[in-house]
C-alpha cells in the first residue's frame, strides 16, 4: 500500500525461509553471535553465515565486527516496516468484508436479473 | 524436527459468514459492478475495476482516497473455482516499483446450511514461491493440495 518503506520485499523474502525464522527469532531475545547463532541449528557454520548475510542484506540484521567476533541484532525498523505493511492490510480486509456484509443485506439487482433470466 | 510451522509473521486470515448463498458471494468477487461497491470500503472509493477472471487472467483496482489519493492495486489470478475458492497475487502500486510487494491472496467459500462462510487469506510469503516456479507450478501445487484436504 502506499507509504509502504523501500524493500518491503527483501523483508518477507528474508523471512520465507523457517531456518530464518528462527534466527530471528532467536534474536529477538538479544544480541548473539554468528558463531552463538550457529551452535543452535543442526546445519553448517556456512550456512548460517549465508542466512545471516541474507537477513543482513534485507535489513532485518544488523553486524558489528568486533576482532574475529560477528556480533548480530535485530534491527527493528524493517521488521516495524513488515508489521506495519501486515497492519494496513488487515484493516483494509476488515473494513473490506464489513461492507461486503452491507452490500449482500440489499436487495440485489442482480439477484432479479437472474430471477428474470429463469422465467 | 517442523520448524516450518513457526512464523515471525503470520499471514491475515478473517472469517465472515454472510447470509447469501456462495454463488452470490462468489459472483460478489467476481463481478466488476458488484466488486466495486465493497473493495473500496469507507472514505475510499474504488473508481474502476477490471477483471479478466480466469487462470492466467489479470485485474485492476483503481481506489480514491481523500488522504492518500489514487491507490492502484492489480495481480493474476492463479486459481479459479465458481463458487468455492478464488486465488490471485496482490501488488499495490507504488510510486517506486522497486518499493512494490507481491503478496497472495485466497478467497475460500464455504456452504453453511445456504449460509456462505468466507475465509480471507492473505499470505506475504507464498507469492515469492509463485515467482520461482511460474510455468504454472504453483497452480498444481494449490489443485495437488486441495485434493488431498
Amino acid at each position: 500500500m502506499v507509504n509502504s518503506p523501500a524493500g518491503l520485499d527483501a523483508v518477507f523474502a528474508a523471512l520465507a525461509d523457517p531456518t530464518r525464522r528462527r534466527i530471528v527469532e532467536r534474536l529477538a531475545r538479544g544480541p548473539l553471535t554468528v558463531g552463538e547463532i550457529a551452535a543452535g541449528f543442526a546445519i553448517s557454520q556456512p550456512a548460517i553465515s549465508r542466512h545471516v548475510r541474507l537477513l543482513e542484506e534485507s535489513g532485518v540484521l544488523a553486524r558489528r565486527v568486533v576482532g574475529r567476533e560477528h556480533h548480530c541484532r535485530l534491527a527493528p525498523a524493517a521488521m516495524q516496516a513488515a508489521a506495519g505493511w501486515i497492519d494496513r492490510q488487515t484493516r483494509y480486509w476488515n473494513a473490506v468484508l464489513d461492507r461486503l456484509g452491507d452490500v449482500l443485506d440489499e436487495p440485489s439487482p442482480h439477484r432479479a436479473k437472474r430471477k428474470k433470466h429463469q422465467r | 524436527m517442523s520448524d516450518t510451522q513457526t512464523t515471525t509473521i503470520p499471514a491475515i486470515e478473517l472469517r465472515r459468514t454472510y447470509d447469501a448463498p456462495r454463488e452470490r458471494v462468489f459472483a460478489a468477487w467476481t463481478q466488476p459492478a458488484i466488486a466495486q461497491r465493497f473493495l473500496g470500503p469507507g472514505d475510499v472509493k474504488a473508481i474502476d475495476v477490471q477483471m479478466d477472471v480466469r487462470v492466467g487472467g489479470s485485474y485492476q483496482i483503481t481506489m480514491l482516497s481523500p488522504e492518500m489519493g489514487e491507490m492502484i492495486v492489480s495481480g493474476i489470478y492463479r486459481e479459479v473455482r465458481a463458487p468455492e475458492r478464488l486465488v490471485m497475487t496482490w501488488r499495490w502500486h507504488e510510486d517506486d516499483p522497486a518499493d512494490e510487494h507481491e503478496s497472495l491472496l485466497t478467497l475460500e467459500f464455504h456452504d453453511r446450511s445456504g449460509k456462505t462462510e468466507l475465509v480471507l487469506r492473505h499470505d506475504q510469503f507464498a507469492a515469492l514461491a509463485s515467482r520461482n516456479n511460474h510455468e504454472g507450478g504453483w497452480t498444481r501445487i494449490l489443485d495437488r493440495l486441495s485434493s488431498v484436504l
